[in-house]
C-alpha cells in the first residue's frame, strides 16, 4: 500500500509539473507579444515597469520559466490586473466555494447514481431501465447554463423557493442560520451539476453490474440460497462500484468545467465565476492562476479517489 | 541433401516478475539449448506436450520471437543477426502455417488480397501476375478460384487452413514451419490437410518443420522426429528408428499413447503420472525424473546430456556411460 | 457461428436499436440543415429594428427575436452550420493527433507507450474547459475555426486511448503475427491490418467527440470567448445572459438550448446504437 501511494503521488507531481509547464508555454508562446498582452494602459508607467519585473518578462524564456516555477512554489501567482492584489489571495477567497460545490455534487451524484445504475442493470431491458437510460442521456446532453437558467427562473424568480444567486446572504455570518443559508444557496447549483454528471455514474454502474451479475461467484451466492436482495446489494454492488469510483476520479476534470458554467449562471462566488469575470476583463494572471489551482485540486482529489479505489479493491495494492 | 537450417544452442528464457513482496524474478527456460539441422526437402517432426517449448522453437527460428541465445543459420547465414529490411526480405525464405486458422487470417481482408499482399510486399511480381498466381495457388491447395473475392468468415476451418497454406506458398519459401496446423481441425479434415502438405512438398520440394503434440500426426509426414520435454530435445532420430527402437522412456510413453488400428494388438499403454512440471520450478537433475517410471537415483542429481548413438540422439541416464544400455538396468517394465 | 451472420446481425441490431436510429435520423437532419441553411433562412447580423426586439415567437419570427431585434430562427439555423463545422474540424484534429499517438503506443510499445499514455492520462486528468478558456483568452482574436482547432487539440486523448487498446488487442492476434512472418511492410501492417480493424471503435469515439466539442464550443461562446462574427448557439445564450432577458424572454435561451440538446443527443444516441450493436451483451437480455 505504501509503495502504491508513493507511486501515485509521484505520478500526481509529474502531472502537475506538466500542467504548469503547459500553462506557461500557452501563455508565453502565443503569437501576441506578451509585453503588450500583460500591459494594461490603465496602469501607470511605474506600475508597468514593476509588472515587467514581477513577471521577469525582460529575461530570456528559460529564465522566465525558472522564475515562474520559483514564484509558483513560493505560492506567488502574480498580481491581478483589475484588483491589483496577489492572485493567490483572490483565489484563496474563491476556492473554498468551488470545492464545496464540487464535493457536495460528487457525493450526491455517487449516492444517487450507484443505486440507480445497479437497479437499472439488474432490471436490464425493463421499462424502468429504458427510462433511467433515457434520462441519463438527456442529462449528458443538456447544456448546463440553460438548465441553470431554467431552474433559476422557476425556483428562484417564480416560486421564490431559493435565492437567485450568490453563495450566502450578506449579514448572516455565523452559526446555524449561516449554515442553513449556505445550504439554501447551494441547492440549485448542485441540482444543476448533479443532473449533468449523474448519467456517467449511472451508465458506468449499470455496465459493470451487468458484467458482475454474470460472474460465477454471483451464481454461487445464489446457489448458496442467499436472499436475492443480499446478492444484488451486497455481493454484486460492492464489486460493481470499483469502476464507478475509478471513473469518478476521471470525471473531476470535466466537473470543474461544469462548475465554471454553473457558477457563472448562479453568480456563485467560486473560481469558475472568477474565470468568467477575468475573461471579460482580460485579466490573464487570474486566468492562469485559476487554471493552475484548479488543476492542482483535481490532481489531489484524483489521488484521494485512487486511494479509495485501492481500499475497495485489494487487487490494486498488489500491482 | 544440403543443410538448409542449422540451429545451434537455441535458448529462450523469460523473466517472470513476481509480486511486490518478493524481490527478483524467476527465469523461465522455455527453450534450453536446442540444436538440430534441417535439410532441403526434408520433414522434421517436433513433438511434445504443451509447454515443451516446441512452438517457441518454431517461432524463434522465424524471428517471430527473439531467442535469448544461440544461432540459426540459413544456408550459412546467421539470421539472428538480421535487422530491419534484410530481416524482412529473409522472411520470404521461411514461412509459417499457424495453428488456429480462424485467428491467422485478417477478418477484414479478402482471401485474394491476403494471398497477394505478401507477394507485392516483397516486390516479387506485378499486381496482375500476383493475381494470376493467387488464383493458381488457390487451385493448388484445393480451393475454387471463385473464392478469391470472399472474406475468411465464409470458410470452414479446413478451408481457411488451405488459404493460409496458399498465402505462405506465394512467397515460394524453402522452409515451412507448421505449428500444429491440424490440431484445431475436425479429425475428418486433418487427414486431408496432412495429405495436402505431403503433395505440396513433393511438388515444390520445400522442407517442413512440423510441430505437433502427438506422434500420430507427424508419423505419416516426417523423415526425422525430435521429441521435446520442458524446453529440451530428449530424443532425435529417423522416424523408422524412433518407432522401432525408442530409447527415452518419455518417447515410449508417447508411442504407447497412439491409438492402434488393430484392436487385437494388446500393448499396454504407459500412463505417465502427474502433469508436466512448472517451468519456473523444474525437477533437479533430469527434467523428466518427476514423471519417469524408470527413475534412478542419478536422475534426480545429474542432468543428462544429449548423446549420439550412430545418429540416434537421446538424453537419458539409462544410456549414459557410453554405448549400450549399460547404466544400471532397471528391473521395471518397459525400461 | 459464421462471421458473415455476425456482421448481418450487427447491422440488424443497429437498425432495430430505437435510440440508435433516432440518433442517425437526427444527425442526418442536422447535416441537411447545415448544408441547406441559405435556403432555409436569411442570415442576420448587426442591429435589427428597435421596436422588434425581444418579440415572442410568431408566424413571422418562429423562434422570436433577440435583444437586438434579430430573428432567432435564422440564428439557430445558421448556428447548426457553425456547430457541424466546429465538430468536423475538432474531430479531424483529434484524429490526426490521437490516432498516431495510439498507434505508436500500441504497436511499438516500450518508451512510446510510456510517454504516449502518460501524456494521455495527464490530458484526461486536468480540467480541460479552463485550459481551453485560458488558451482562447490569450489568443485574443478567435475565429470559429480557431475555437474548433483548440477544442480538437484538447480532444485527442480519448482517441489515442481507444486506438491504443485496439492496436494492443490486434497485436495479440495471430493474423498480425502471420503478417509479420510474411514480411509485410510495417506501414502496410499498421494501415491495412491495425487501422482497418480499429476503425469501428474509433468511429464510435468520434461521434462522442462531435457531441462534446459542441458543448465545449457553446460553453466558450457562452463565456464570451467565441467568434464574435459567427452564428453560434452558445453566443445566443451569451447574449441572453448579458441582456438579462432570460427571465422575461424565455424563447431567447430556450431555442438555442434545444438545438444544442438535439445535436448532442443525436450524436450520443448514434454512438450508443453502434456500440450496443457491436456489444449486445450490455444492452439486451
Amino acid at each position: 500500500m505504501g509503495k502504491y501511494l508513493q507511486k501515485r503521488i509521484v505520478k500526481g507531481i509529474i502531472t502537475f509539473f506538466i500542467t504548469i509547464t503547459l500553462t506557461f508555454l500557452i501563455v508565453r508562446l502565443m503569437p501576441a507579444d506578451p509585453t503588450t498582452m500583460l500591459m494594461d494602459n490603465r496602469l501607470t508607467v511605474a506600475q508597468q515597469e514593476q509588472m515587467l519585473e514581477d513577471f521577469g518578462l525582460d529575461k530570456p524564456l528559460p529564465l522566465q520559466y525558472v522564475s515562474f516555477l520559483g514564484n509558483l512554489f513560493k505560492g506567488d501567482l502574480g498580481l491581478s490586473f483589475m484588483q491589483k492584489r496577489p492572485v493567490m489571495d483572490i483565489i484563496k477567497e474563491r476556492l473554498p466555494w468551488t470545492l464545496l460545490l464540487m464535493i457536495v455534487t460528487q457525493a450526491i451524484t455517487l449516492l444517487i447514481g450507484i443505486p440507480l445504475g445497479v437497479y437499472s442493470g439488474y432490471r436490464r431491458g425493463s421499462k424502468i431501465d429504458h427510462f433511467i437510460n433515457g434520462i441519463s442521456i438527456f442529462g449528458i446532453s443538456i447544456f448546463v447554463p440553460w438548465l441553470g437558467f431554467t431552474l433559476l427562473y422557476i425556483f428562484g424568480y417564480q416560486l421564490k423557493m431559493f435565492p437567485v444567486g450568490g453563495a450566502f446572504t450578506p449579514g448572516i455570518e455565523q452559526g446555524l442560520p449561516y449554515i442553513l443559508d449556505v445550504i439554501k444557496h447551494l441547492v440549485l447549483p448542485v441540482i444543476t451539476l448533479v443532473f449533468l454528471y449523474l448519467a456517467n455514474y449511472v451508465l458506468y454502474t449499470r455496465g459493470s453490474i451487468i458484467d458482475v451479475l454474470s460472474e460465477d461467484y454471483i451464481r454461487t451466492a445464489r446457489a448458496k440460497g442467499l436472499k436475492e436482495k443480499d446478492v444484488l446489494w451486497k455481493h454484486a454492488t460492492k464489486n460493481a462500484m470499483i469502476p464507478t469510483v475509478t471513473s469518478a476520479g476521471m470525471m473531476l476534470g470535466s466537473m470543474v468545467g461544469g462548475a465554471v458554467l454553473t457558477e457563472t449562471v448562479f453568480a456563485y462566488p467560486g473560481v469558475g465565476r472568477m474565470i468568467y469575470q477575468a475573461v471579460g476583463q482580460q485579466d490573464y494572471p487570474i486566468l492562469q492562476g485559476a487554471f493552475i489551482i484548479l488543476a492542482l485540486s483535481v490532481i489531489i482529489m484524483n489521488i484521494v479517489t485512487d486511494i479509495l479505489c485501492a481500499y475497495l479493491d485489494p487487487r490494486i495494492k498488489l500491482e | 541433401m544440403e543443410k538448409l537450417l542449422e540451429v545451434r544452442g537455441l535458448k529462450k528464457y523469460f523473466a517472470l516478475n513476481k509480486g511486490l513482496f518478493s524481490k527478483g524474478s524467476t527465469i523461465i527456460k522455455a527453450v534450453d539449448d536446442v540444436s538440430f539441422d534441417l535439410k532441403g526437402g526434408e520433414t522434421l517432426g517436433v513433438v511434445g506436450e504443451s509447454g515443451s517449448g516446441k512452438s517457441t522453437v518454431g517461432r524463434s527460428i522465424l524471428r517471430l520471437i527473439e531467442p535469448t541465445a544461440g544461432e540459426v543459420n540459413y544456408k550459412g547465414e546467421n539470421i539472428l543477426s538480421l535487422k530491419g529490411e534484410s530481416l524482412r526480405s529473409f522472411r520470404k525464405n521461411a514461412q509459417m502455417i499457424f495453428q488456429d486458422p480462424y485467428a491467422s487470417l485478417n477478418p477484414r481482408m479478402r482471401v485474394g488480397d491476403a494471398i497477394i499482399e505478401p507477394i507485392l510486399s516483397h516486390n516479387l511480381m506485378s499486381r496482375g501476375d500476383a493475381i494470376d498466381k493467387a488464383v493458381e495457388l488457390l487451385e493448388k491447395v484445393g480451393l475454387d478460384k471463385d473464392y478469391f473475392d470472399r472474406f475468411p468468415h465464409q470458410f470452414s476451418g479446413g478451408q481457411r487452413q488451405r488459404i493460409g497454406i496458399a498465402r505462405a506458398l506465394g512467397l515460394e519459401p524453402e522452409v515451412i514451419v507448421a505449428d500444429e496446423p491440424v490440431s484445431a481441425l475436425d479429425v475428418s479434415v486433418q487427414a486431408q490437410i496432412i495429405n495436402l502438405f505431403k503433395d505440396l512438398q513433393e511438388e515444390f520440394g520445400f522442407a517442413y518443420l512440423f510441430i505437433a503434440h502427438d506422434l500420430s500426426v507427424v508419423k505419416y509426414l516426417s523423415d526425422r522426429i525430435a521429441v521435446m520435454y520442458l524446453g529440451e530435445i530428449v530424443e532425435l532420430c529417423k522416424k523408422e528408428e524412433l518407432f522401432e527402437n525408442p530409447m527415452h522412456p518419455y518417447t515410449k510413453a508417447l508411442i504407447s499413447a497412439i491409438p492402434k488400428p488393430d484392436p487385437r494388438i494388446k500393448e499396454k499403454r504407459i500412463i505417465l503420472k502427474g502433469d508436466i512440471p512448472s517451468h519456473s520450478n523444474p525437477p533437479s537433475g533430469c527434467k523428466f525424473s518427476s514423471r519417469c517410471y524408470c527413475v534412478m537415483d542419478i536422475c534426480k542429481e545429474k542432468h543428462p546430456e544429449l548423446i549420439d548413438y550412430n545418429g540416434h540422439k537421446v538424453r537419458c541416464h539409462l544410456f549414459s556411460k557410453g554405448g549400450e544400455n549399460n547404466g544400471e538396468i532397471s528391473s521395471k517394465e518397459n525400461c | 457461428m459464421s462471421k458473415e451472420k455476425r456482421y448481418e446481425k450487427e447491422v440488424k441490431a443497429f437498425l432495430s436499436h430505437r435510440l440508435g436510429m433516432i440518433g442517425l435520423i437526427g444527425v442526418a437532419i442536422l447535416i441537411l440543415i447545415a448544408v441547406f441553411a441559405p435556403f432555409i433562412a436569411e442570415p442576420v447580423s448587426g442591429y435589427g429594428e428597435y421596436e422588434e426586439k425581444l418579440l415572442p415567437p410568431s408566424s413571422k419570427y418562429w423562434f422570436g427575436t433577440d435583444d437586438m431585434g434579430l430573428d432567432l430562427f435564422s440564428q439557430v439555423i445558421w448556428g447548426t452550420r457553425s456547430s457541424i463545422r466546429v465538430g468536423i474540424i475538432a474531430v479531424f484534429i483529434a484524429i490526426s493527433i490521437g490516432v498516431p499517438v495510439g498507434l505508436l503506443s500500441g504497436y511499438y510499445k516500450g518508451l512510446f507507450d510510456t510517454i504516449g499514455m502518460g501524456l494521455t492520462e495527464i490530458f484526461l486528468t486536468i480540467p480541460m474547459l479552463p485550459l481551453i478558456i485560458v488558451t482562447a483568452a490569450v489568443l485574443e482574436t478567435t475565429s470559429i475555426n480557431t475555437v474548433a482547432f483548440i477544442i480538437g487539440i484538447f480532444s485527442w486523448p480519448s482517441i489515442a486511448r481507444i486506438t491504443r487498446s485496439t492496436a494492443l488487442k490486434i497485436c495479440g492476434m495471430q493474423y498480425l503475427e502471420a503478417a509479420k512472418c510474411l514480411g509485410i511492410k510495417t506501414s502496410k501492417i499498421i494501415f491495412k491490418h491495425i487501422l482497418v480493424n480499429a476503425s469501428t471503435p474509433i468511429f464510435v469515439n468520434l461521434t462522442i467527440i462531435m457531441a462534446t466539442s459542441i458543448i465545449t464550443e457553446s460553453a466558450i461562446s457562452f463565456l464570451g470567448l467565441g467568434d464574435p462574427l459567427a452564428h453560434s448557439w452558445g453566443k445566443i445564450l451569451n447574449n441572453a445572459h448579458l441582456s438579462g432577458a432570460f427571465g422575461t424572454a424565455w424563447w431567447f435561451s430556450l431555442f438555442p438550448s434545444i438545438a444544442i440538446m438535439i445535436f448532442v443527443v443525436s450524436f450520443n444516441f448514434l454512438s450508443m446504437g453502434i456500440r450496443d450493436a457491436l456489444n449486445p451483451r450490455i444492452s439486451r437480455e
